[in-house]
């Protein structure tokens, strides 16, 4: 097992109240791991700061053995566009594009070509289900649709790990097990994937599970 | 950059009325500027050209004397408030008494083109019943012709008929027309205040288009005037033409110093006119920086509306690896093209203004007259306008973009943006 992504002594401290407490893990490369815990647990807090979104307040982030920075903002945006996918639990597409040109932001900010990231953009469409409707908008596509089209944006620019934050909380449970079948399907395609998730029925489907409670990794 | 252009246009499209009404404002402000700096600048600009070819750039005379109140309040102090009644007028000493001199030597000057003798005085002009009071100018005219653009304003080219006929005289246009006189070859009779009167002949006609100057101007040989006023060889001005009008100022100060008379700049001469004008341009910039100010503050006001609306996508293109910069570039430059599509189209607007006013056809009475409205059209007034446009909307701009690029993607995530 190669490790991907390595968290020691990890703390989050907002205000007086402990959000993370000294977590120390490893993300290994080609895993599918599901964070599980209650709310207010400190999960989603624990996949900002895996994703680069939020800062430590204090311990150690390393990514393929690099030591990160957070005070590089540049190099931040630059690992989370290149490496990084992220799924919410909404879908958060850009209403003014189209499906294809949601997918494209990612590559065309890595420095693709308007071409180049429609035609991979193409790809991912047939990937997902979603042939023939490229250009519709966003809210022309039902909600499990609108979350394989994030899906598929996550994917754009090839990354080496996927966080996904609740991404099924707002679907119904037939959109649920596709987009769960997704995963999986990624995931033994060879992908990362970090899933963030209150249902336990979800996370027994993945490999590894971390349960928080409090702030802190209760069980793996 | 062209991830941020691509945003743009769509965030550019997507807000059409809003982007209509924020370039509309910018059109609206830059060809305001534009028309009225033209339209202003124009008939400021002819003004001064006509007085200052048609005056002298430096004038010379003896400093008039003090008053004697002034001179009661020299001694007793300013706070003192005198009054003098029933004195007995004066007569003026204002002769230039080396004249002579002074012209041969300043024709040598390398700063000066023309140096010309003058004398003024007042006097009655009469036709038939009709009486007018004038402002006599003797003149020599080959001098004259040196020191000022004289020709231009006679409207027959008859300057020359002053120095063949010693009694003929050109009067200003709208004299001759209060006076009832339409055609030149006609007598009239001028009396100067020592009471000598002399019969002349109108042999041409002066037009300015400067009001009061064509209302009482009235040329004649110096020659003649001196003997009807009684100053034989007298002149009591010396008039200066010089290469460069700008520094009429500098050299009026050194003639001063050389001489030491009394020398006024046309700066000088004119200083209420260009007071007024100082203030014209004042109330019209004030009134193009409101306008600019308010289409700024429209622009403002959809950048900041299209940040909060647009919050959930800024936490997200953070989250695809969009930079603070990006998402600055792609509201300031939202901005910013508003500012230029506004500009562009309001120096548009400014052209078909200048084009409307340079077509209507119509008499302009007042300080000046003229058919139609005058135009400087100077090409600067359109980089003015497009520059002050585009710097307005990219302040305007500004703030928002970087209240956007501060945005914190968890705040959003969190709240379920």
């Amino acid at each position: 097992m190669i490790p991907l992504l390595e968290l020691t002594g990890v703390s989050k401290i907002l205000g007086s109240e402990h959000i993370l407490k000294d977590i120390t893990l490893t993300i290994n490369e080609g895993t599918f791991t599901s964070i599980i815990g209650p709310s207010g647990s400190g999960k989603s807090s624990l996949l900002y700061i895996m994703g680069l979104l939020d800062r430590p307040s204090s311990g150690e982030v390393r990514l393929c053995n690099e030591k990160i920075d957070f005070n590089n903002s540049n190099r931040l945006a630059e690992i989370r566009n290149r490496h990084y996918g992220f799924i919410f639990q909404f879908h958060y597409l850009i209403p003014e594009l189209t499906l294809e040109e949601n997918i494209m932001l990612p590559m065309i900010k890595a420095g693709k070509t308007l071409h180049e990231a429609s035609e991979i953009s193409h790809k991912l469409i047939d990937k997902f289900g979603l042939t023939g409707k490229a250009n519709r908008k966003p809210y022309q596509v039902s909600g499990g649709e609108q979350q394989r089209v994030a899906i598929a944006r996550a994917m754009a620019n090839n990354p080496i790990v996927i966080f996904a934050d609740e991404p099924t909380g707002n679907l119904d449970s037939k959109n649920t097990e596709i987009v769960m079948e997704t995963f999986l399907h990624l995931n033994q395609e060879g992908k990362t994937i970090v899933m963030v998730t209150h249902e336990l029925d979800l996370a027994k489907k993945t490999a590894n599970i971390l349960q928080m409670i409090d702030g802190r990794i209760s069980s793996r | 950059m062209k991830a941020i252009f691509f945003l743009i246009l769509r965030l550019l499209l997507k807000r059409k009325r809003q982007t209509l009404v924020a370039v509309l404002g910018v059109s609206i402000g830059v060809g305001a500027f534009v028309a009225m700096a033209s339209l202003m600048n124009g008939f400021q600009k002819y003004f001064i050209e006509q007085a200052i070819d048609l005056n002298s750039h430096i004038t010379l005379k003896v400093k008039d004397e003090e008053k004697p109140e002034e001179r009661l309040k020299r001694f007793y102090g300013e706070d003192n408030i005198f009054v003098i009644r029933g004195a007995k007028p004066k007569e003026k000493k204002d002769k230039v008494s080396d004249h002579a001199t002074l012209i041969t030597r300043y024709e040598k000057d390398k700063d000066i083109v023309g140096v010309s003798p003058h004398l003024n005085a007042q006097g009655i002009i009469r036709y038939g019943v009709l009486e007018k009071t004038a402002s006599l100018i003797g003149i020599d005219p080959m001098l004259e012709r040196k020191s000022s653009v004289i020709d231009r304003f006679i409207v027959n080219n008859r300057l020359n008929n002053l120095i063949s006929d010693r009694y003929s005289i050109i009067i200003g246009r709208l004299l001759a027309q209060d006076l009832g006189i339409v055609e030149t070859g006609k007598k009239v009779i001028i009396t100067t205040p020592n009471g000598n009167t002399q019969l002349f002949k109108v042999v041409d006609f002066f037009d300015s288009g400067i009001t009061y100057i064509d209302q009482t101007r009235v040329y004649m040989n110096i020659k003649t005037l001196q003997t009807m006023t009684g100053k034989p060889n007298e002149v009591n001005e010396i008039v200066f033409k010089i290469k460069d009008v700008h520094s009429a100022e500098d050299i009026s100060r050194r003639i001063s110093k050389e001489t030491g008379y009394y020398t006024e700049s046309w700066q000088f001469s004119y200083r209420n006119f260009l007071q007024i004008f100082k203030i014209q341009n004042y109330v019209t910039y004030i009134i193009v920086f409101a306008i600019l100010v308010v289409s700024a503050f429209g622009i403002f006001n959809i950048i900041m509306m299209t940040v909060m609306e647009k919050r959930r996508d800024i936490a997200i293109l953070k989250a695809l690896g969009y930079e603070d910069k990006d998402i600055v570039r792609v509201f300031a430059y939202n901005g910013l093209i508003i500012g230029i599509i506004g500009s562009i189209l309001g120096s548009a607007l400014g052209f078909l203004i200048q084009e409307y006013l340079a077509s209507v056809d119509i008499e302009v009475q007042g300080i000046i007259r003229t058919k139609g409205f005058l135009l400087d059209r100077n090409p600067l007034y359109f980089f003015y306008g497009i520059l002050f446009a585009i710097v307005f909307s990219f302040f305007a701009s500004f703030y928002p973009s970087y209240k956007a690029s501060k945005l914190n993607p968890i705040d959003i995530f969190r709240s379920g943006g």
